[in-house]
């Protein structure tokens, strides 16, 4: 008997915290449908009609496919990039010998530091420091956001590494094996769900970016999703219904993606994060 | 592994890393101090200034407005966001049907660009056009009426409200993963033995993830105090500065009003402050697992 | 062997990546176009050109017609905010676009790091634009060297809805409607149950134009060099005053209740949709009016105040932001003589006529252009300006350095939603203007 109304409980909860928190989505969606006019002067109602002409309109204002390219391009490059260095600096402080355990947690508590620098502190900093190495257009973007993730991916990934038994590298070089081997053949296989989990979250986090986007990028034709939002916006003017819209335009493919990947979220964190 | 451990190895493999970290982020930081000595509008040159800037700050209203709500949110957004997403881990991870797709859903507000959530949820806390003042009205309770964000005193609760549900599916997703790590048998002896459910989280579970729990603190800790397109989307930092938190001020000091020097130096307690805190927090809980 | 195959693979990696980023860079900026077009690059202060100054667009295109096969002016575009720190990092390194839209307060100190070209000798080689800008560009010379040309001509007041004003059987403003017969008709229209002033204050502190003429009608240019030089406070009794008067606002509860969450945009809507009888502003949004009011729209300086013994017979008539040169455009005479021409075009009649059906004032003041009959917020603002009275060289809150700008934005705001008193808000710009110096 309690037990079941515990479980009614339970549910109830469950059900009223996924609609809290699903609500002001879809009412977003909802909003998207509806006139600049309609959101300004009565932003409460519904939607009159299942409207298409905001995104009429942002696909007339903004090229698209350009966008949704260069902001892949940016993505996957960062992201090939900071995982290959991370995984490397990652594997040396997680599994490697250090005489000194001093200077591991140095290293580890220098490298985790950069969480609690807002991106804002860097802007101005990282633009002059673009400039003087002569980083231009993507690649401007490409060396901050490989940057900026590396402090989360050292955290997620020493942590999952830690926690592999160190028998398997005494295994694997009695067997002969190279560090090398060791690195790419036996422990990357090992890494994967908490690799996933480091690929979710550097995606949504470059999708989403934009205030390195902002600076960095100057020429229209280089310009990634987050920027798509400020052509709806001038001084004297603004068009809610093409921002909505457009917001709708970056959030779609990333449901998509998530909902691919949803799983392995929870399996990497459980890895990574957890383990600490 | 001892012997695959050799210097040049390690040197090589942390070796891009670290050129990348200190180029992008130790050497803007260090740059970013430096300016903060400075008197700069960003054109020209800048010119030293000692510590003038960082006396002024003291003198500042709205320094310590801006303070006040970053540490009103931190308190509130660190102990509702803790136990919040642990207890709700604790029943999405209870064996009833639906928790996957509740799951799914809770977490999906993390995936948003931070600036579409301020856009979102002007609509749900504006005095006039928001839905939650209209929906009082509609049922007659306009006496509970108040100005969730825009007015005098509430705008620093709306925001951690709203960062709150941002991350709320985040974290417990974190947490679910590490409820997960616990090994049933453990559970089922602790059951056997007659523990209550209060007895077997206060006393098996929380004990076993205490690792998890504190690299979320600092995920927390350090997420906080980045806090910026929320405030801007839903106020603006007003009014007049009242809802302004550190990281939004200094972007209005170094961006609004083109003072370079003043707003790197507000950029820099910031970084210091929340440097502090977080390390205090994983000294305190270091002495605790060296139990 | 294998084990270095690793650190070798690491280390190519790192140097293809780096080169890669150093040859990227290499790229000089080119000035002609696979045409064989002069590029003039404009660094404009809106993302979408096409859409948010639509007549800059329209102007542009125009000269790309004309010109076509000779020069090309390309927009490097970006919101407002962007825009001005784009600038700043460019000015930085070296990549100012050739023409560039400057935020008044901003522009003095790009003049004096010197990346500003001085368009006297312009201005002297073009005695027919000079005579056609009368005097408009005054606002932007340091008495060192003319930095700028004004971008457009703003005329900013207050803009009503006849419809509204008829049904709360209140009569329109006039030009000699004091301060006390404006607070009256503002409860009139409150107790007919509108908004008697729309106004927003999120992130819109620059939406303050309609009270630059209350703190001209106080004397504003008269005292400034005085203020801004040290000799006297903001926090004098002419601008308390006037100060008091924006409080007197607050108290008759003239804004709308969510001005503080409600951004320019959200205000203009509540005017637009007759929700607002008045609404600040200036001329660019006349055509919006035009389309939502037609010709129940009126145009009014605002009240004139009996305790002040400042000129109040003012117009605020004043050139809006400059647009500037990069000064590396003076050593190159191909892209000066091209720059040049775009000028010249910019301010010729044929740019006014596009201006106009714009509903934008040009800065040039040519006489046989004028608004057709259905501009009809234009030809209230035309009604407003045929008394012919003089305005100041720059509207008030274009007189400041940024930091000051900004705490009079904070300041005008802070005493219209009460959180300072009008002692406050002026101290407060003592102090911004005592961090400046």
């Amino acid at each position: 008997m309690v037990n079941k109304k515990k479980k009614t409980v339970s549910y109830i909860i469950m059900i009223l915290v996924t609609l809290i928190v699903v609500f002001p989505l879809i009412w977003m969606l909802l909003l998207s449908f509806k006139s600049n006019a309609e959101i300004l002067a009565n932003p409460l109602s519904l939607p009159k009609s299942f409207n298409l002409d905001n995104y009429k309109n942002a696909f007339h204002t903004l090229n698209y496919v350009q966008l949704y390219a260069n902001t892949f391009f940016v993505c996957v490059v960062s992201i090939i990039i900071e995982l290959a260095i991370t995984y490397f600096s990652s594997f040396v402080l997680s599994r490697m010998y250090f005489k000194n355990k001093k200077l591991r947690s140095l290293l580890y508590g220098f490298l985790i530091l950069g969480l609690s620098v807002s991106p804002f502190i860097l802007l101005f900093p990282v633009y002059k420091i673009n400039v003087a190495l002569h980083l231009r257009e993507q690649l401007a973007l490409i060396f901050p956001y490989v940057a900026t993730s590396i402090s989360f991916n050292t955290l997620l990934l020493t942590g999952y590494l830690k926690a592999l038994p160190a028998e398997i590298d005494e295994a694997a070089i009695i067997d002969g094996c190279s560090l090398w081997d060791l690195m790419f053949r036996i422990i990357l296989p090992m890494a994967k769900p908490v690799i996933a989990t480091i690929v979710i979250f550097n995606v949504l986090y470059i999708w989403n970016e934009y205030p390195f986007a902002s600076v960095m990028l100057r020429d229209v034709s280089d310009y990634t999703l987050s920027m798509g939002a400020s052509f709806f916006k001038g001084t004297y003017t603004v068009d809610y219904g093409g921002i909505v819209a457009s917001s709708v335009m970056i959030i779609i493919p990333e449901l998509i993606f998530y909902g691919i990947f949803q799983k392995n979220i929870v399996e990497g964190m459980t890895a990574g994060a957890v383990k600490g | 592994m001892h012997w695959l451990s050799k210097k040049r190895y390690k040197i090589g493999l942390m070796l891009p890393t670290l050129i990348v970290y200190s180029v992008f982020i130790i050497l803007p930081i260090i740059i970013a101090i430096y300016y903060s000595f400075t008197r700069y509008s960003g054109i020209g040159k800048a010119r030293f200034a000692g510590l003038s800037n960082y006396a002024r700050l003291l003198k500042d209203d709205v320094f310590w407005v801006s303070l006040k709500n970053t540490l009103i949110i931190f308190v509130l957004v660190f102990v509702l966001l803790m136990v919040l997403s642990f207890l709700l881990a604790l029943l999405l991870n209870s064996k009833i049907k639906g928790t996957g797709f509740s799951k799914a859903l809770i977490f999906s507000p993390a995936i948003i660009a931070p600036i579409i959530v301020g856009i979102i949820w002007v609509y749900i806390l504006d005095p006039n056009v928001g839905i939650i003042n209209n929906i009082l009205d509609a049922l007659n309770l306009g006496a509970l009426k108040h100005k969730w964000i825009g007015g005098d005193v509430l705008s620093p609760y709306s925001i951690s409200i709203i960062y709150l549900w941002q991350q709320l599916g985040y974290l417990t997703t974190i947490f679910v993963a590490g409820l997960k790590m616990i090994p049933e048998d453990v559970l089922e002896a602790v059951k056997i033995d007659g523990a209550s459910s209060v007895q077997t989280v206060r006393f098996v579970i929380i004990p076993m993830m205490k690792t998890t729990i504190s690299s979320t603190a600092i995920l927390v800790i350090t997420g906080v105090f980045k806090i910026f397109e929320i405030v801007q989307q839903t106020t603006g930092g007003g009014p007049n500065h009242l809802s302004e938190t550190l990281v939004t001020y200094s972007y209005a000091t170094t961006f609004t009003s083109s003072d370079y020097g003043y707003g790197m130096s507000l950029a820099t307690i910031t970084f210091l402050l929340s440097l502090i805190i977080t390390g205090v927090y994983s000294f305190l809980t270091r002495e605790k697992e060296g139990e | 062997m294998k084990r270095k195959r690793g650190v070798r693979w690491i280390s190519a990696c790192v140097i293809t990546t780096m080169t890669a980023g150093m040859l990227s860079g290499c790229g000089n900026k080119a000035t002609t176009n696979k045409d064989g077009e002069t590029v003039i690059t404009f660094g404009i202060h809106v993302a979408n050109p096409e859409e948010q100054e639509p007549v800059t667009n329209s102007i542009v295109e125009a000269f790309n017609e004309k010109y076509d096969g000779k020069y090309e002016v390309e927009f490097e575009a970006a919101d407002t905010e962007s825009h001005s720190k784009n600038m700043k990092l460019e000015a930085s390194d070296g990549t100012l676009p050739e023409i560039f839209w400057l935020d008044s307060a901003e522009a003095p100190e790009y003049a004096d790091s010197g990346v500003l070209l001085d368009l006297a000798d312009y201005l002297s080689e073009n005695k027919d634009i000079d005579a056609a800008l009368n005097g408009m560009g005054d606002a932007f010379n340091n008495g060192d060297i003319q930095y700028g040309l004004p971008y457009q001509c703003n005329v900013q007041g207050f803009f009503y809805n006849k419809d509204l004003f008829d049904a709360a059987e209140v009569a329109y403003p006039t030009n000699e409607t004091t301060y006390n017969q404006f607070l009256d008709m503002i409860q009139k229209l409150k107790d007919s149950g509108v908004t008697p002033i729309a106004i927003g204050s999120k992130n819109s502190g620059y939406t303050m134009w309609p009270f630059n003429e209350f703190m001209e009608r106080y004397g504003w240019s008269e005292n400034i060099d005085d203020i801004l030089s040290g000799d006297m406070k903001f926090n004098n009794p002419d601008m308390v005053s006037c100060f008091e008067k924006l409080e007197g606002l607050k108290d008759a509860q003239a804004f709308p209740e969510n001005m503080a969450t409600i951004e320019y945009f959200d205000a203009k809507q509540q005017f637009d949709d007759g929700r607002a009888a008045m609404f600040g502003t200036g001329q660019w949004d006349c055509s919006e009016f035009d389309e939502n009011i037609g010709d129940k729209i009126g145009f009014w300086w605002g009240p004139v105040f009996e305790d002040s013994s400042y000129e109040q017979n003012v117009a605020m008539k004043v050139p809006s932001a400059p647009i500037v040169v990069n000064a590396d455009v003076g050593n190159d005479d191909t892209m000066k003589e091209a720059v040049y021409t775009f000028l010249n075009f910019y301010y010729s009649e044929d740019a006014a006529e596009i201006s106009y059906a714009g509903s934008i004032f040009p800065a040039t003041s040519y006489s046989d252009v004028s608004a057709s009959d259905t501009q009809y917020a234009m030809n209230a603002m035309l009604t407003a300006m045929s008394e012919d009275w003089k305005s100041p060289e720059a509207a008030p809150d274009q007189t400041l350095s940024s930091a000051v700008q900004t705490e009079l934005y904070n300041g005008i705001f802070g005493v219209l939603q009460g959180t300072y008193t009008p002692e406050q808000a002026l101290d407060k710009m003592d102090d911004a203007m005592s961090y400046d110096k």
